[in-house]
């Protein structure tokens, strides 16, 4: 069988993209949140070193690649990884692997249980299609390791900071440490009988966890606390920063539901091999954000 | 050598410190509360900040 009845098409939904080299294929391998036990890693090498050429490529978004494969050993080499728990990944305009950092279970600055939540992402949108290809990210603070501001949707562990005037000592070391110096000094507040107060400019303020967990004496402490969602991030040959959807998203179930809504106004809206970004820069970001709003709020 | 002048102090006596700004500062911050140490007060320089450092839940305070 030729590469030319092989249809290519059909093999990138299963993560199988052809090589420069006639007959050879890479086997592109989904690691749901960067996660592959022993087990499966012990496969991947077995199959690497029966059908590949004995290594594998680690890509930038948490996934192992098979290079060197020969088309008439696609199959097998898919079923001896399905055996073992490895499953393929996904290419072509689709929703892709869900990329995460460790997150508050093992990372020290962590907000959110980012693992959990790329598993329940990968269970009800990975392979969707898409327009294009499609990125999530799940991101456990502001360090942002996964880069949630490059992916189509990138979640961000969020914290809304809230000042407490009796445990501030005026120190004035929050106003140094800001990193985006959103905090400032105000005199006297008649309102909670103090001589002065803090306070913070939401515009600015990334809800990053600096504050509230570096303040010597708890003045800064956690108020809301959950997800920034962001939408319409991508690089490649015309590079966007995402755009913040919402800053604070307390539920998780709110979260999923503005994906939802994301991923069918997208699939709506956004022409052939055009990147969400690029459609929301096309239509407008406040029309864009006004109308997933409104498509979340119907289907909450 | 910040961290050989701090483990040297004593309960309730103080060390000013100079550190520099930017994510310095917020390591910096995250090490001396880690080890146990206060900020109790703090100024603004040209591009660092010094601290006053203190040993203990106490230190600075009255």
């Amino acid at each position: 069988m030729s590469d030319k009845t092989l249809d290519q098409a059909d093999l990138g939904k299963i993560g199988m993209m052809r090589q420069v080299q006639p007959d050879y294929y890479v086997m592109r391998l989904k690691a749901v949140g960067g996660e592959l036990n022993v087990l499966q890693l012990a496969r991947i090498a077995e199959v690497a070193e029966k059908y590949g050429r004995g290594e594998v490529h680690l890509s930038t978004r948490q996934g192992v690649e098979i290079h060197y494969v020969h088309r008439d050993n696609l199959e097998a080499a898919r079923l001896e990884l399905a055996d073992a728990g490895v499953e393929m990944g996904a290419c072509g305009p689709r929703v892709r692997s869900i990329v995460a950092c460790p997150g508050a279970e093992t990372c020290r600055w962590g907000v959110i249980e980012t693992k959990e939540m790329s598993r329940e992402l990968d269970a009800r949108y990975f392979k969707q299609e898409t327009p294009s290809k499609f990125k999530i990210a799940v991101t456990g603070c502001s360090s942002n390791c996964t880069k949630a501001n490059e992916n189509d949707i990138g979640i961000r562990g969020a914290v809304e900071p809230r000042w407490v005037a009796d445990s501030c000592t005026d120190c004035g070391l929050c106003i140094s440490f800001c990193p985006l110096g959103s905090i400032a000094r105000y005199d006297a507040d008649d309102r909670q009988g103090v001589d002065h107060h803090y306070g913070i400019d939401e515009d600015t303020c990334i809800n990053c966890t600096v504050c509230t967990s570096l303040c010597p004496t708890g003045a800064w402490s956690v108020g809301r606390q959950g997800y920034t969602v962001f939408i319409g991030g991508t690089l490649g040959r015309k590079p966007r920063f995402a755009s913040v959807l919402k800053k604070i998203v307390e539920s998780e179930d709110e979260v999923y539901e503005l994906v939802d809504a994301s991923i069918a106004w997208y699939r709506e809206n956004g022409f052939k091999k055009e990147r969400f970004g690029h459609t929301i820069d096309r239509i407008g970001l406040e029309k864009v954000k006004e109308e997933i709003f409104e498509r979340a709020a119907q289907r909450a | 050598m910040a961290k050989k002048a701090i483990a040297s102090l004593g309960d309730g006596e103080l060390i000013r410190l100079i550190l520099d700004a930017g994510e310095s500062l917020i390591q910096a911050v995250r090490s001396i509360n880690d080890a146990g140490y206060r900020i109790v007060k703090s100024e603004q320089l040209e591009n660092a900040v010094a601290v006053i450092v203190g040993k203990g839940r106490t230190a600075g305070r009255p």
